[in-house]
């Protein structure tokens, strides 16, 4: 049995088509209703641009061009109206954006909006009479110009009116009337040149008094920086800054020179670095970096004078403040170099600063170091040496010695040791002999004293380099002036060389005893010998005087001379300058005991 | 024999081609031969097979004249320039209209072959539909239902010929009482075999209505005969066809043996009537022996009859 009986079938079958006829029909009506409806407004177009009447052809052709149903064939008059529809969609989209951007007082987009009308308008010109007509009829009709003359006469008007309460009030916080005037177009000015000078000179007369009002209240360094800013601010705004950088030229040299008319050193170093990091906005031969310049060098020619005289605490004063300025270590180090060389002691104030140390002595080429300086402290019975190696690098050296700290004398021996390597020696109050005898040499590269010899005996001299005698010391040779050589254990006893006589009255006079020894030793080995050396418990004639590095009891001590054993160079607050082993050093012959 | 009933049979509609009997339910898509004019099975009024195929025949041509406006209507909606569009139009209206003259000229040639068609394509359908009008006739004659059953079959077989229905047909009538005012059948009921339920039907029908017999009835009793003389009073029973033969002469000429041989048993009216026939067709050839013969008769049986005298 069939589905369906050729009746059902057929009714079917003519219905679905009926319906899809009735739709079919429906489109067609629609579209030759449009199809008619453009053909009017086309005719409608065409009419009107006979008549020359432009706006009212592109408006049906816009209408009829907005009718898709059917295509018409492109003819001259028509391109002309597709073009002139193009215009007018553009300035319609153009015043939409601008009154949005108006009403959000979007300065920026606004003027985006303003130079692109003008591109428009120019194009626009540049295509044919037609469009510029049209052009400028639409704009009219927009009124687009007015919208934007009167946003921009009443944006001038409130920017002008901000810059005269800010200067009125004597705020000058916020400056966005220089954005705001800066995009006003030029003809709200009546020109490009119009513009610049009124603008010129109302920011003039703005930065003037600003900068009046800053000066007498903030510091170089907040007016500087507030005409700096503001100096960038005209310079986004691609407006010209000349003026500006003669105000801050001006200003600054009164300031700066103000410094160094005062020898306000530390002023002047901050003005200068102040403005000279402004640089970047200063005309490449400004008259202040000139000065500062100038100032510099005069700085710098002072204290390389205070180096040639020594005086290097002063010049290592204004390095470190021209050093805020210019690169000032290789000076630096040149400075430290002669000062070390003049006043080894710094070597140990600089390793060790946290002490204050009696230093004991200075000296060059000994152990392999450059220079060296070795100080004592008393109260923690620590030796202290700081050096420069042979290639210039600091050593530092420290070591307890177990002695009587209070009577420790330090000397260097003359005698013992080879002329590179002297041996420094101790001598001290002893426990079981009136002397304890220390023998030390230091080695850098193990940063120590070695200890070559540590014995008590009642005295004892250096007769060679590695003979010593010693009176009756603790051990082997007891009662004996005993003969000891130098080895690099350390002592060895040699052989007895003379009976030692103890003289129970003169057991607290070492020193005489030493020096009736000495003289017999002198007298039998028939020796020259420096009264000084050798005899350190003899008890001086005249009067030794501390030698210092400089004028005052900070410097340290380089060594000692005898009274009118020196020659005066200068004299300055009671200090006498004297010769000194080849350098100079300073004495103070009167506070001296 | 069986006791007959009097019946009155229903009228029957007359129809100048079968198929005017065929109605249809479009609604069940099923025929209908009988006389029921709705849709027993959805009520829907049944209409003429004609006008249902005429009513397709239309929606074809409705259905064609739309898919042309389809086309039409397209090619105006594809249409992209003013050109297009008048071209569109102008060819759619043409071309509506040349198919609008076809269809007045050649709509009718149409009709009839689509009518053909039609019923090609339905016999299926139909044979069914007559399928179930003949369980219908069944379940009627276990119903005791004879006459309707018989109303129906007569309206089925209007469309069906074959000996079951005919057979059918003369069991059923077998029921009935005949009488002369009874729309009676006879020539379409003959199997194309010998039946003796249709012997027993022809000799009431020849009682009433004598008029039914044709050549094709004496053809079928002319060959069967010794088959009808084994019925009982089968002589009489041919005797009355052949009497019956005699209202045309053409009859009595083509089957002059089966009268001469039947002739004793002929009603005296009829021979009457025959010897009438031939004294007014004596001068023609070829009716010497049926005169003999009736001659013959008329001396030994009616030689005092008054009204033979002078016959021949
Ligand atoms: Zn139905």
């Amino acid at each position: 049995m069939k589905l369906f009986s050729p009746y059902q079938r057929s009714f079917w079958v003519r219905n679905i088509l009926l319906v899809l006829v009735i739709i079919a029909l429906i489109g067609t009506a629609y579209k030759l209703a449009r199809s008619y409806q453009k053909t009017v407004l086309l005719g409608q177009a065409k009419a009107h641009f006979e008549a020359q009447n432009l706006v009212l052809a592109e408006a049906a052709f816009s209408h009829a061009d907005a009718i898709q149903a059917i295509r018409t064939e492109d003819e001259p008059w028509s391109q002309l109206l597709l073009r002139l529809g193009t215009v007018r969609h553009e300035l319609e989209s153009l015043a939409l954006n601008a009154r949005l951007a108006m009403e959000q007082n979007e300065a920026d987009q606004t003027l985006a909006a303003y130079q692109n009308y003008h591109s428009l308008q120019q194009q626009a010109q540049r295509e044919n009479e037609q469009v510029a007509a049209f052009f400028q009829q639409i704009a009219q009709n927009l009124a687009i110009e007015n919208q934007f003359g009167m946003y921009y006469q009443q944006a001038m008007k409130e920017a002008k009116d901000q810059v005269q309460a800010s200067l009125d009030q004597k705020k000058y916080r916020d400056q966005t009337f220089i954005h705001t005037l800066a995009t006003i177009p030029d003809e709200y000015y009546g020109g490009k040149e119009k513009k610049q000078n009124e603008l010129e000179a109302l920011f003039l007369q703005y930065e003037r008094n600003k900068l009046r009002d800053l000066a007498q209240a903030g510091t170089f360094a907040e007016v500087v920086g507030s005409l700096a800013n503001s100096h960038g601010l005209y310079e986004k705004e691609g407006f010209p800054t000349e003026w500006l950088v003669s105000l801050l030229e001006r200003y600054a040299k009164e300031e700066i020179n103000q410094t160094i008319r005062e020898q306000d050193l530390a002023e002047f170093v901050n003005r200068a670095k102040t403005y000279r990091e402004q640089k970047s906005i200063l005309p490449s031969r400004s008259d202040v970096l000139a000065l500062i310049d100038r100032q510099i060098e005069t700085l710098f020619q002072q204290a390389d004078q205070f180096v040639r005289s020594n005086r290097f605490e002063k010049a290592l004063g204004l390095y470190q403040e021209l050093s805020r300025l210019e690169d000032t270590s290789a000076r630096l180090t040149e400075l430290e170099k002669r000062w070390i060389a003049y006043d080894p002691s710094r070597l140990l104030q600089a390793q060790f600063p946290d002490k204050t140390l009696d230093t004991l002595m200075t000296g060059v080429d000994h152990w392999g170091a450059q220079v060296y300086a070795i100080g004592w402290d008393e109260s923690d019975g620590v030796l202290y040496m700081a050096a420069l190696d042979e290639d210039g690098a600091a050593v530092k050296l420290e070591q307890a010695l177990s002695l009587n700290r209070k009577s420790a004398i330090f000397s260097l021996s003359d005698t013992l040791g080879s002329e590179e390597s002297p041996i420094i020696t101790v001598e001290a109050a002893g426990k079981e002999r009136t002397y304890a005898y220390l023998g030390l040499v230091p080695d850098l590269s193990r940063k120590m004293f070695v200890k070559r010899w540590d014995l008590e005996a009642d005295g004892w001299e250096a007769i060679q380099p590695d003979q010593i005698l010693v009176k009756n010391p603790v051990g082997e040779g007891e009662h004996e002036i005993a003969r000891f050589s130098l080895e690099k254990s350390g002592l060895v006893y040699t052989e007895k060389w003379a009976d030692y006589l103890v003289d129970s009255e003169d057991q607290d006079e070492p020193g005489q005893m030493d020096e009736q020894d000495s003289e017999n030793i002198q007298a039998e080995e028939g020796q020259q010998k420096d009264p000084n050396d050798g005899k350190p418990a003899d008890i001086p004639a005249l009067r030794t005087y501390d030698v210092y590095a400089g004028p005052g009891d900070t410097y340290a001590i380089i060594g000692r001379v005898v009274e009118e054993g020196y020659q005066v160079i200068a004299k300055e607050n009671g200090w006498l300058q004297i010769d000194f082993d080849g350098t100079q050093g300073w004495i103070r012959p009167s506070v001296e005991p | 024999m069986k006791k007959r009933v009097g019946v009155q049979f229903r009228k029957m509609q007359k129809t100048a081609h079968v198929y005017e009997r065929l109605q249809t339910c479009t609604r069940c898509h099923t025929y209908h031969v009988l006389w029921d004019t709705h849709c027993s099975e959805c009520g829907r009024e049944y209409q003429p097979i004609r006008e249902v195929a005429a009513k397709v025949t239309r929606r074809y041509v409705q259905t064609r004249f739309l898919l042309l406006g389809l086309f039409v209507l397209l090619a105006i909606l594809c249409a992209d320039t003013l050109t297009q569009l008048a071209v569109g139009c102008a060819g759619g209206i043409l071309v509506f209209v040349c198919f609008f003259v076809m269809q007045r000229k050649f709509g009718a040639y149409e009709r009839d072959v689509d009518f053909l068609r039609y019923m090609t394509q339905e016999t299926e359908i139909i044979k069914k539909s007559l399928l179930l009008h003949q369980e219908e006739i069944g379940f009627d004659v276990k119903e005791e239902r004879i006459k309707d059953a018989y109303e129906k079959i007569r309206e089925v077989g209007q469309f069906l010929h074959s000996d079951t229905i005919k057979l059918r047909k003369i069991m059923y009538l077998n029921h009935f009482v005949l009488r002369k005012d009874m729309e009676l059948e006879l020539e379409s009921l003959l199997p194309t075999t010998y039946d003796k339920d249709f012997v027993e039907y022809l000799r009431e029908v020849v009682k009433v209505q004598p008029q039914l017999v044709k050549r094709s009835v004496l053809d079928y009793v002319n060959r069967y005969k010794s088959k009808i003389l084994l019925h009982e009073n089968g002589e009489q029973l041919i005797g009355q066809i052949a009497g019956a033969a005699l209202r045309m002469s053409a009859y009595v000429a083509e089957y002059q043996e089966l009268i001469i041989e039947y002739i004793d048993y002929l009603p005296r009216e009829r021979l009457l009537r025959l010897a009438r026939m031939i004294s007014r067709h004596h001068h023609e050839g070829g009716w010497e022996r049926l005169e003999e013969a009736v001659k013959r008769r008329i001396e030994t049986h009616h030689s005092f009859d008054p009204d033979f005298h002078g016959v021949l």
